[in-house]
């Protein structure tokens, strides 16, 4: 399309698909990103990812919120992948991880970035115990000083951009999925944070983690990185074919809590995994006052 | 619908000390408020107003409100004393009503915002009970409080009842770009988690520019 004579400039080109669907309210705040944030390193409004590894099928994207939109400020969740090649060693199939920057630090997306590999690169060391029930026991020792260790390279990150450690803050949920044997599979789960995992089964989402904030008048604190390393929640799940894991930040997870939302959601992901670009279409659905950034990875286990 | 509303309280003062300027102001600034709210969908989605007015008695004079539902702020007329006990009193009963009744219809209800008005001369000697009760930290819903302080406010009353930021008007801007300002910091904060630093002192919650334009910032207040 090119330039009216008027001086009108470009106009939009008319939808030939459907716009995302609104599940929640009649939100004026519209989905159409406005400036770009003005940063020293550019921050994608999105990231779309996808693939397959062992009897996983594996769909993520990251998405800048509404909120974030309109003011022109940057995403600060993002996600990470890693993959094994084959399941001839111990190691797990598959290393997934979601991060939430806290909002309030303004350099928390560079946290957020960062975290995912340092997750990757500390659990890499006790790849072979992870998985191991016999070693259950010491699960817990185990993360505390992974998480140890990734608030430790938060820290470096932080003098390498010469800021305070807290300025990075971040939340980070994760989890280690096993290889299929015997008809399941075993995935051990962390967290620091109010990020969350949910499992579809049976046409409903299970959280993993409970938190009680359904009742209160709201406070926004949240533990994060590197400052506050613990506590890491800790959970070990066993997954059977059919069952979808989501980890993703509470700009999904908290309107997935409404009726409505985990209604359609359950409806497009019980079935199988969708396409990247539907999968990036459903996770655009709208929803009033729900403006903040969606981060999910969605893992289908065949 | 669930839906995560913030609700923000504005209480001003008409007692018959605000008569002329200040009561003016404040008439001219209502409907300026309601703009800039209204006309910034990242706020007026979540935000709800409620205006209560008081001089001897305190009076819901727009109910927690959509702004969008809204065409009219009701104007405030300079008459009486000024008594904060019924204020306070008044919204504290308001607040627990509304946080009940919006959790009832399945929202999430952030921690409510009040905007207190006043020229700072309560008129009644027994309204730091009231206020007591209003900010208890054990009633769930107590809100943060943002107090300005118009005309010949008392400096020292209008730091005490601001539990968040307390200012004066200095001449420069009127309080509805203040108030803007302060709409729009809140659902920044409201809706990106803050934290609290396990190496700093805890904090309120919410995050408060340093300055506002027009109003003088007073410093906390030892205690």
């Amino acid at each position: 399309m090119i330039g009216r004579p008027d001086g009108g400039g470009l106009e939009a080109a008319e939808a030939t698909y459907p716009s995302p669907p609104v599940l929640i309210g009649a939100p004026t705040l519209t989905s159409t990103p406005g400036r770009f944030p003005v940063l020293a390193e550019p921050v994608a409004d999105s990231v779309l990812d996808g693939g397959t590894v062992g009897g996983l099928t594996v769909r993520a994207a990251s998405i800048r919120g509404d909120d974030h939109r309109f003011y022109g400020s940057p995403r600060q969740d993002a996600f990470a992948l890693w993959t094994a090649a084959d399941s001839a060693s111990a190691t797990p199939a598959m290393i997934a991880s979601v991060a939430d920057g806290v909002g309030s630090q303004p350099l928390s997306h560079l946290g957020a970035a960062a975290v995912g590999a340092h997750v990757q690169a500390e659990l890499q060391q006790h790849l072979g115990a992870l998985l191991d029930a016999g070693a259950e026991h010491e699960l817990s020792d185990r993360l505390h000083s992974v998480f140890a260790a990734v608030a430790d390279r938060l820290r470096v990150d932080a003098r390498a951009h010469d800021v305070e450690p807290h300025l990075l803050s971040t939340t980070v949920v994760g989890a280690v999925f096993g290889w299929e044997s015997a008809g399941s599979r075993r995935a051990v789960l962390f967290r620091v944070g109010d990020s969350l995992i949910f499992t579809l089964r049976g046409g409903t989402f299970e959280p993993a983690f409970v938190d009680g904030t359904q009742n209160v008048v709201l406070d926004t604190a949240t533990s994060a990185l590197p400052l506050q390393v613990g506590p890491v929640e800790i959970g070990v799940a066993t997954l059977a074919p059919g069952d979808v894991v989501v980890l993703c930040t509470d700009g999904l997870g908290i309107p997935l809590g409404t009726e409505p939302v985990a209604r359609q959601l359950a409806d497009w992901w019980h079935a199988g995994p969708p396409d990247l670009a539907e999968f990036y279409w459903q996770l655009s659905f709208r929803a009033q006052t729900y403006g903040d950034d969606r981060t999910a990875v969605c893992v289908w286990v065949d | 619908m669930s839906q995560q509303i913030l609700p923000f309280y504005l209480v001003c003062d008409e007692s018959a000390s605000m008569a002329g300027e200040s009561i003016d102001s404040v008439n001219t600034s209502l409907p300026d408020i309601h703009h800039q709210i209204a006309s910034q969908p990242a706020i007026a989605d979540k935000a709800r107003l409620c205006l209560i007015g008081f001089a001897d008695d305190a009076e819901v004079l727009l109910p927690l409100s959509d702004l969008g539902a809204v065409s009219s702020i009701p104007a405030l007329k300079a008459h009486g004393g000024t008594s904060y006990g019924a204020a306070f009193t008044r919204l504290r009963e308001t607040i627990a009503a509304d946080v009940d009744r919006l959790k009832t219809e399945g929202h999430r209800v952030y921690r409510p915002a009040v905007f207190f008005l006043s020229d700072g001369l309560p008129t009644d000697d027994d309204w730091e009970q009231a206020y007591r009760d209003l900010t208890d930290e054990s009633w769930k819903p107590h809100p943060n409080i943002l107090a300005f302080g118009f005309g010949w406010a008392d400096r020292h009353i209008i730091r005490q009842v601001a539990t968040m930021s307390a200012y004066m008007a200095n001449g420069e801007l009127g309080p509805a770009q203040a108030l803007a300002e302060f709409a729009k910091s809140l659902i920044h904060s409201m809706l990106l988690s803050a934290t609290r630093p396990a190496d700093s002192e805890a904090g309120p919650a919410l995050s408060k520019p340093d300055t506002v334009q027009g109003f003088t910032r007073l410093e906390p207040e030892e205690v």
